[in-house]
């Protein structure tokens, strides 16, 4: 399968007989990045399985409108967090529970989590990760994990540039303090 | 512990897993939920325009000239019908045939009595006491 830009497989993507062989690789270009992505918000593998689904689903949809004003990648991303921002808000118990206390409560099931063989500093730096405010914990990923640039970061959160660099060094060192205490 | 930590020095990886093959089998999940919609036919759009609201005509019309001839029957049938006792017998097989004549007995009875009393004169009763 040939790489085509992102111009062309819109184009593709506006045709009829072309149309699923445009998703098709734009499912085989995103879909690895998304899932992890997804992974390190929601943690559970079913969890970020149905959530990858739903935000492909999601580009399936809406592709034909996207303006192409940003990079596929880009905009797949910016869905696969609000999927992910809107399942932690579906786990949320009552209506005054915040994100956060939602994301906190994931650490729980870390210890059961399946998917995950990560050793003893491993596990904490994910229940470090899990203190942050949820969407600096995902802003942290993305630069920590995903190792991204500000400007692409910038453009996914809506986050300026500045911004994300004095909460990239605020969560470090949350995060430093919690594994040298804990 | 009071060594310094920086995570920078860590590995940078999260050490979460996914079973093997996951993502060829994520693929066909997601491709099995979004279908290109078929092109509509030349055969469906003619359907569509011309022969399915003719055929909508020809029901209703149909439908309209069965309801008229049905009324009509009903109508004979309430005049002139006139159900004896034996033909609701021959009709309710299922049902006791002891318990029928017991009813049809009585109400035999009955219209006796009712039509004796009617008939008597009392006249006759002053002069037998």
């Amino acid at each position: 399968m040939g790489k085509y830009t992102d111009k062309k497989l819109l184009e593709m993507f506006q045709n009829t007989e072309t149309k699923n062989m445009a998703f098709n690789h734009i499912i085989n270009q995103n879909q690895e990045r998304a899932y992890w992505h997804i992974r390190k918000i929601v943690l559970s593998h079913e969890d970020a399985n149905d959530v990858t689904q739903n935000t492909f689903i999601k580009v399936w949809k809406n592709l034909d409108k996207f303006k192409g004003d940003s990079k596929i990648y880009t905009w797949i991303y910016t869905i696969a967090t609000n999927e992910s921002l809107n399942f932690l808000k579906k786990k949320k118990r009552n209506y005054f529970e915040s994100l956060d206390t939602v994301s906190y409560r994931l650490s729980d099931n870390l210890s059961a989590e399946n998917y995950f063989d990560g050793d003893e500093i491993e596990r904490k730096l994910q229940k470090a990760l899990l203190t942050l405010p949820t969407k600096q914990r995902i802003a942290f990923n993305m630069k920590y994990f995903d190792k991204m640039k500000y400007d692409e970061i910038s453009e996914i959160l809506g986050t300026s540039v500045g911004a994300l660099k004095a909460n990239y060094h605020h969560a470090k060192n949350k995060i430093e303090y919690y594994l040298k205490n804990n | 512990m009071n060594k310094n930590i920086d995570i920078e020095k860590f590995e940078n990886e999260t050490s979460f897993k996914v079973p093997e093959g996951y993502f060829s089998e994520l693929k066909s999940d997601i491709q099995k939920q979004c279908t290109v919609e078929e092109r509509p036919s030349l055969v469906s759009i003619l359907k569509l325009q011309f022969i399915t609201p003719a055929m909508a005509v020809i029901f209703v019309l149909f439908f309209l000239y069965n309801t008229n001839n049905t009324t009509e029957i009903i109508v004979e049938d309430n005049t002139e019908t006139n159900i004896t006792n034996d033909d609701l017998l021959a009709y309710l097989e299922d049902v006791n045939e002891e318990l029928i004549y017991e009813y049809i007995t009585t109400e035999t009875e009955e219209e006796i009595d009712d039509f004796l009393i009617e008939q008597y004169d009392y006249n006759d009763l002053i002069y037998e006491l």
